[in-house]
This record gives C-alpha cells, structure tokens and sequence, in this order.
C-alpha cells in the first residue's frame, strides 16, 4: 500500500512538472506528425506517378494509392511512435538532469525501483497521448477505416509502448549523464533493442491495419501462425521482462 | 604470455586437424551444392562461439554489478570483443554459404540469419557505448548493465524470430552423417580454444591498456 501511495506520488509529481512546462509531449506529438506528414507524402506520390506509369485509369490510380497507403501506412505509424518516444524518454530525465539530482535519488528514503516504476508509468502516459494524437493524424492522411478493432489497436499500442518505455528508462537514465553524445546513443541502443519487437508490432499491424486477415497466417515475415491476442500476450511476456530487469538494474544506474 | 602462446599454438593445431578432416574425412562434395557446402564447418563452430561468448559477456557483466570488481568489466568487454569477430565470421560464411545454396546472399525471411544480424548489432552498440564514456567507473557500470540487457535480449531475439520467420536455412545437404556430426562438432571445439586465446589476448590488452591510463593519471596528479 505504501509502494502504491510511493509511485502515485512520484508520477503526480512528474504530471505536475509537465504540466507547468509543456514540454515533452507537444515536442513528442509534433515530431511524430511530421514523420507521418512525410511518409504520407512519399508514398502518395510514388505510388501517384507510379500507377501513372503503370497506364492506369484515374479511378484506379485512387485505389492504387489507397492501397498502398494501407499497406505501408503501419509502418510509418510505428516509425514516428518509436522516434518519438525517445523524444519522450530523452525528456524523462531532464529535470533530473538540469537540477542534477539524478544522484540524489539514492540518498532519498525510497527504493530506487520504486523511482523506476513510477518514471515508467509517467513516461507510458505521455508516450500514450501521444499516440493518440498520432493515431488521429493516421486517420486522417491514410484515411483509415477504423472498424471494430479500436479496442484491439489501443491494447497493442499500450503493450509495445510499454515494452520500449520499459528498457528505454534504464538506458535514458545512463545516457542523460553523458551529455551531447548521450541522446544519439540512447537511440543506437534502444532501436537494436527493439528489433524483436519491431518484428512482432509488424506482424501485428499486418493484420489490425488489414494487411493481413486475422485467419491468415503470418503477416509481413510470411511464416508465423500466430494470432493478434498470441502475439500481444508474447509482446506483454516481454514487457514484464524488461520491467523486472529495469527495476533490478535502475539502482545500479545510479550508483555514484 | 608463454601460456597465452601456448593457447595459440594449441588453437591454430586443433583449427589445422580441422582443415585436415573437412579435406580428408567428410564427403568433399554434395549432390544439391557441391563442396560449397563445406564452409559450413566454418560457419557453424563460429555461431556457437559467437553466442557461448556473449553469454559470457553477460554472466560477467552481472558479476561486475555484484562485486564491482574492474577485471570484470574487462572480461566481459574482451567476451563481447571476440563475440563480435564470431558474430562477423558467422555472418559472412553464412552469406557465401546462402549464395552458394539459395542463389541470394541476404534473406530477411530466414530466422537464424535474422538472430545473428541482431545479435551482431546489439554488441557492436555495447562497444559503441564502451567507446562513448570516457570515465572507467561509468563506463564499466552503464556497460554492465546494458550487456546485461543484451544477454537477456539474445533469447528474445532468438525467441521471436523463430515465431515470426519461415525456416528455410539451407538443409539441402544431409548434415546427419556421422563423419559430419564429429567433424562440425570437433571445429565447435577448436574455433572454442581459438577464440578463447583471442579473448585472452584482448582482456590483457585491455588491463594493460587501463594501466597505463592509471600511470598517466598519476604522472598528472603529480605535476610530471
């Protein structure tokens, strides 16, 4: 009960200090529409000029577009929420950072860990406001049918979100005390991290996003026969993981 | 440095009776890819090398974190060196090897090339971050909890990719001959004494390396 009362505390804290600043997320939002804004751009002229190319009627270049938008649209999606979220993550730390009170934390009476869960779940929040921006602006410019996998896309997005916030505290802890060089770092070591699960968001989306049929087995690797719920419980088991590992190891990142 | 030669010495030989029985013992050519086929006993001992070490790499990374003892952190960056030159010589025989058995050098829907290649990625960033920080104390702590990160992952990788990929890892060729289960197995054990040497040969580098930066230290403290 105390632990609760502990990480409630911490993240009211944060919120308040985002609150007062505003910094984090509209940084976080405006990088991750813009990433969308270009990706939309680039396929819808590729594919535009190509079925132009390709001798295709005018009502069929729309559907061409159409199509590829569907097709590729996901993974712009999940490019400008990973790039934003290390906004998101770099910007964790920042007031930690300009008060340099990153050390202080150990000498404070509570458990590391417990600073650790609350950053994450304060950090989860933003990432997840972000998202929804960001699936609003997906809507739009990919004009995409949201049907009845709303509840199902908000799951995914909060697991995977969960996963790269999880180890990406750890490491944004490391990395915000090694100056300049410390964000491109937390990017290099965040992403090669995040490659399985990258894989996993993909297989996924092929079939939320309607790639893929959900009866169809595999998505954008092909091989795979798992479902969405499989690969969201997989995704969650990696999450859990990466949480323990992070709470076991965060006071060992701050240890002067 | 006489036992370090002798490691060598030993590593080379074994690697040689190696050749040796890849020339003399196991079939010199295949129906389906002719002798092509025969890098795989290169290939294959690098690959569990290359994951033997970054295993290690982690396991010392932990003991650094427990007793934050610096010979440690040492072994683990020197495990994570060498697992990387594994990790490149897996890479390019399994792209020959590919070449050779699928006409292409590079198959993202294939899931042990996908592990290697992610494998490969996350230690070259373990010693990016090493090559970053420049303050011993930090940089074996930050890199001991990342190659701790990085062992973990090494399942997940491992994990996923089998899920998502479609195994097509070329197995035209019959490996199961008893002549070639001893000769790959026997290479394991060679390329396993070889790399170790390496490993040796790197961690006193290493701590030569992080005494002479102590010695200079101490010259500049001292107004020399």
């Amino acid at each position: 009960m105390r632990t609760a009362h502990q990480i409630a505390n911490l993240i009211r804290w944060d919120l308040l200090r985002e609150m007062r600043r505003k910094e984090t997320l509209l940084n976080m939002s405006l990088l991750a529409v813009l990433i969308l804004f270009t990706g939309h751009l680039g396929v819808e002229t590729f594919t535009h000029h190509f079925a132009v190319e390709l001798g295709f009627a005018p009502a069929e270049q729309g559907a061409a577009v159409q199509k590829a938008k569907d097709t590729i649209g996901p993974v712009f999606f999940w490019i400008a929420s990973l790039f934003a979220g290390t906004v998101g993550l770099n910007h964790s730390f920042v007031n930690e950072r300009e008060g340099t009170s990153l050390g202080g934390i150990t000498t404070a009476p509570i458990d590391p860990g417990i600073f650790y869960l609350a950053k994450v779940a304060a950090t989860w929040f933003y990432v997840m406001l972000m998202q929804v921006i960001l699936f609003g602006a997906y809507v739009v410019l990919f004009n995409y049918q949201a049907g009845p996998t709303w509840s199902t896309i908000l799951c995914a997005v909060s697991v995977f979100s969960l996963a790269y916030i999880a180890p990406g505290v750890v490491l944004a802890a490391m990395t915000t005390t090694l100056g300049g060089s410390g964000e491109l770092i937390l990017r290099i070591l965040l992403f090669v991290l995040m490659i399985p699960l990258i894989l996993l968001t993909l297989e996924v989306s092929s079939k939320l996003f309607g790639v893929a049929a959900e009866n169809v087995p595999g998505g954008v690797l092909m091989g795979g026969n798992f479902g969405t719920l499989e690969y969201l419980l997989v995704a969650l088991a990696f999450s859990v993981m990466y949480l323990c590992a992070g709470y076991l190891l965060f006071p060992k990142v701050l240890e002067e | 440095m006489k036992s370090l030669l002798i490691h060598f010495l030993i590593g080379w030989l074994l690697v040689g009776v190696t050749l040796a029985m890849v020339g003399f013992y196991v079939p010199g050519s295949d129906e389906t890819i002719g002798s092509s086929y025969l890098i795989f006993f290169f290939h294959f001992p690098s690959a569990i090398n290359c994951l033997n070490l970054f295993l290690f790499s982690g396991a010392l990374s932990l003991l650094y974190l427990r007793g934050q003892q610096p010979r440690w952190d040492l072994w683990a960056a020197s495990a994570a060196e060498v697992g990387v030159l594994a990790c490149t010589v897996t890479l390019v025989t399994g792209s020959i090897w590919a070449k050779a058995a699928w006409g292409i050098w590079w198959s993202m829907t294939d899931p042990r090339l996908m592990s290697v290649a992610v494998m490969w990625l996350t230690y070259l960033s373990y010693l990016a971050l090493r090559s970053t920080i420049d303050e011993p104390v930090k940089r074996a702590r930050f890199c001991a909890v990342f190659g701790v990160i990085a062992c973990l992952n090494v399942p997940i990788v491992h994990f996923s990719i089998r899920v998502l990929g479609k195994e097509n890892h070329p197995m035209e060729v019959d490996l199961g001959a008893t002549s070639m289960i001893v000769t790959r197995w026997f290479g394991a054990m060679a390329f396993f004494v070889l790399y170790t040497a390496f490993w040796r040969l790197r961690y006193r580098v290493a701590h030569f390396r992080d005494l002479t930066h102590q010695f200079e230290e101490r010259l500049a403290r001292s107004g020399l």
